[in-house]
């Protein structure tokens, strides 16, 4: 077992050095100079060359690619276009909205995704009506169902608030950026509350999608495993249904659904920066989508960055997890 | 879905007005004045915009998933027939792209290369490929030890012969039913980057980029950037539902 975990961490670790390396390169393809971003177009050729050699890109690529590595275990993501901050106290100061965002999306997903699972399984002409709903979710674009929701839900009704973290005036900053959690720690119940409001109706967009994946990607375990052996000798233990279900059935399915759950994450992270621009969600999300918008490269590629570390740390968690939980994994590969 | 593609191509000639010349007053009603679906903020007719944008975002996406279909099957191929190094080698390029994050790629690869349509399909064809060499290798290598296959190799023709005449053909249908039932996510994905500014440049229509800069609207004129989005739903929708018929059809040969 801690073979396994050694081995599957050290492919984690390859995998990361792959996106960095693939990282570095992208920016180099790019056709933009980062040189005559930084200074200016019209600053006279010695200036460019001055402050090339300066930032160290007259040097061979492999040097290049070195100082880039130590520079990123240093936590240091070269400086924004747009902001002209350096990238990793812009990604600090909207991280933790997204982080908010992202436990809450989780949470609708997981939920979502175990309800439909057991809808569709059970048969019958309700699972009929979900499967046929399902088939229809998967083709609605996130982006229209942010839209309708801000149309019905907040323009017409009014009910749920749809724009930015919240609307509490002087609301707590700090520390960490998410503001359920910090309003509690202070006290605050009244921004808890309405943080919550403003939390419900960007959270339900980013997870629809997901929520439909694992949903599918349960309901196909468990009829799947309907038919193995195991259950058959439960069922003729003389174990009711319902026991079958708990105790056989439910645990055996989830190691599917969590490394499907594991690889949404990546589409999500994906469609927040729609989604957090729609709904002015002031994190990382709507950070890269104003960095594309200015063709800001290093704010771009440093959020790339982080966004592909969540994506690989909790893939290879969720990997040992279900090795944790099923031994035979860690012994067939 | 043929009957989709055929409009598709039809649509740059039953449009009623010009995709990117105003037509008439801006911010007008779906169903008023000669424009079915309303005018946008600058009066241009949304019938016409979305037409012209669906025609591309469908042919586009057609395309790229048949190009990625195409080049996932040759590396699926090769690595499940020949097997040994080739398949070591190839599989561990196709697993190290499936660990990573695909679609945050998706759009550094669009962003880094600049707003075209062919960028953006680039970029998803970069990182689609791998899921296809993977289940085309699977397909061969469940084929390569079924009787008609020896049967063929013992009948003595060559291995190539083998490969493209007796192999290949038996993976077509799983790969097909895998690509249709991919069609829909990858418009919608095209639409997100879209959306994002990384799709066709404006004036030109393209569905997602009509969405976000009609978003400023969105509860004076809703059908500015509601319409465009519908589009993508309706697209996705019937690529999706083909999908499943034809999974279904093929679950019960």
């Amino acid at each position: 077992m801690i073979r396994y975990i050694v081995r599957r961490s050290a492919s984690g670790i390859v995998v990361l050095l792959t996106l960095v390396a693939g990282l570095f390169v992208l920016q180099h393809l790019s056709p933009a100079d980062p040189v005559s971003a930084l200074v200016g177009d019209k600053a006279p050729p010695a200036a460019i060359a001055h402050a090339r050699h300066q930032l160290g890109y007259d040097r061979p690529l492999i040097v290049q690619f070195w100082n880039y590595l130590r520079e990123i275990a240093h936590l240091n993501l070269q400086t924004s276009l747009r902001t002209k901050n350096p990238v990793s106290t812009d990604i600090l100061n909207t991280i933790g909205p997204t982080i908010e965002l992202l436990i809450f999306a989780m949470l609708w997903t997981l939920l979502g995704g175990f309800l439909l699972g057991y809808l569709t399984m059970r048969g019958g002409r309700i699972a009929a009506i979900v499967r046929v709903l399902m088939v229809s979710a998967a083709s609605v674009p996130p982006f229209l169902l942010a839209l309708l929701f801000i149309i019905f839900l907040y323009g017409r009704l009014g009910v749920l608030p749809a724009i930015g973290q919240t609307s509490v005036a002087n609301a707590p900053s700090g520390p960490t950026g998410i503001l359920v959690f910090d309003s509690l720690v202070r006290g605050e119940f009244a921004t808890t509350l309405d943080a919550l409001r403003h939390v419900i109706l960007p959270s339900i967009t980013l997870a629809a999608a997901p929520a439909v994946a694992v949903g599918r990607s349960f309901s196909s375990a468990v009829t799947t495993a309907l038919r193995s052996d195991y259950v058959k000798t439960a069922r003729m233990k003389g174990l009711t249904p319902r026991q079958v279900m708990t105790r056989h059935l439910v645990r055996n399915c989830l190691n599917s659904t969590l490394a499907m759950t594991g690889l949404q994450i990546g589409v999500m992270l994906a469609w927040v920066t729609i989604v957090e621009s729609i709904y002015s969600w002031p994190g990382i999300g709507q950070y890269l989508a104003l960095s594309i918008a200015a063709t800001d490269l290093p704010a771009i590629v440093g959020v790339a960055l982080v966004f592909g570390a969540i994506f690989i740390v909790v893939n290879t968690c969720v990997d040992i997890g279900q090795a944790l939980a099923d031994p035979r994994i860690a012994l067939n590969r | 879905m043929a009957l989709v593609t055929a409009f598709a191509i039809l649509a740059p000639h039953i449009e009623p007005h010009s995709p990117v010349v105003p037509v008439g007053l801006p911010y007008e009603h779906p169903f008023s004045s000669g424009a079915l679906l309303g005018t946008d903020q600058v009066g241009r007719d949304i019938l016409s915009r979305v037409l012209d944008g669906m025609s591309v975002s469908w042919l586009a996406t057609l395309l790229l998933i048949a190009a990625v279909g195409a080049f996932g099957a040759v590396i699926g191929l090769l690595s499940g027939f020949l097997g040994g190094v080739v398949d070591r080698v190839l599989m561990a390029v196709v697993d190290l792209f499936l660990t990573l994050p695909a679609a945050i790629l998706a759009i550094v690869i669009a962003a880094v290369l600049g707003p075209s349509l062919l960028h953006a399909l680039l970029a998803i064809g970069l990182l689609s490929w791998p899921y296809y060499a993977r289940l085309e290798r699977a397909e061969v290598r469940a084929l390569m030890g079924r009787p008609f296959v020896e049967a063929a190799k013992l009948s003595g023709s060559g291995r190539s012969r083998v490969m493209l005449w007796h192999v290949l053909p038996g993976t077509w249908p799983v790969l097909l039913v895998t690509l249709t039932l991919d069609l829909g996510g990858t418009l919608v994905v095209l639409a997100g980057l879209s959306f994002l500014g990384l799709g066709r440049p404006s004036p030109a229509p393209e569905l997602g980029a009509m969405t976000a800069q009609g978003l400023p609207f969105l509860l004076t004129n809703w059908w500015i950037p509601v319409m465009p989005a519908i589009c993508v739903m309706g697209l996705a929708l019937v690529a999706n539902l083909a999908g499943d018929g034809l999974r279904s059809l093929l679950k019960d040969q």
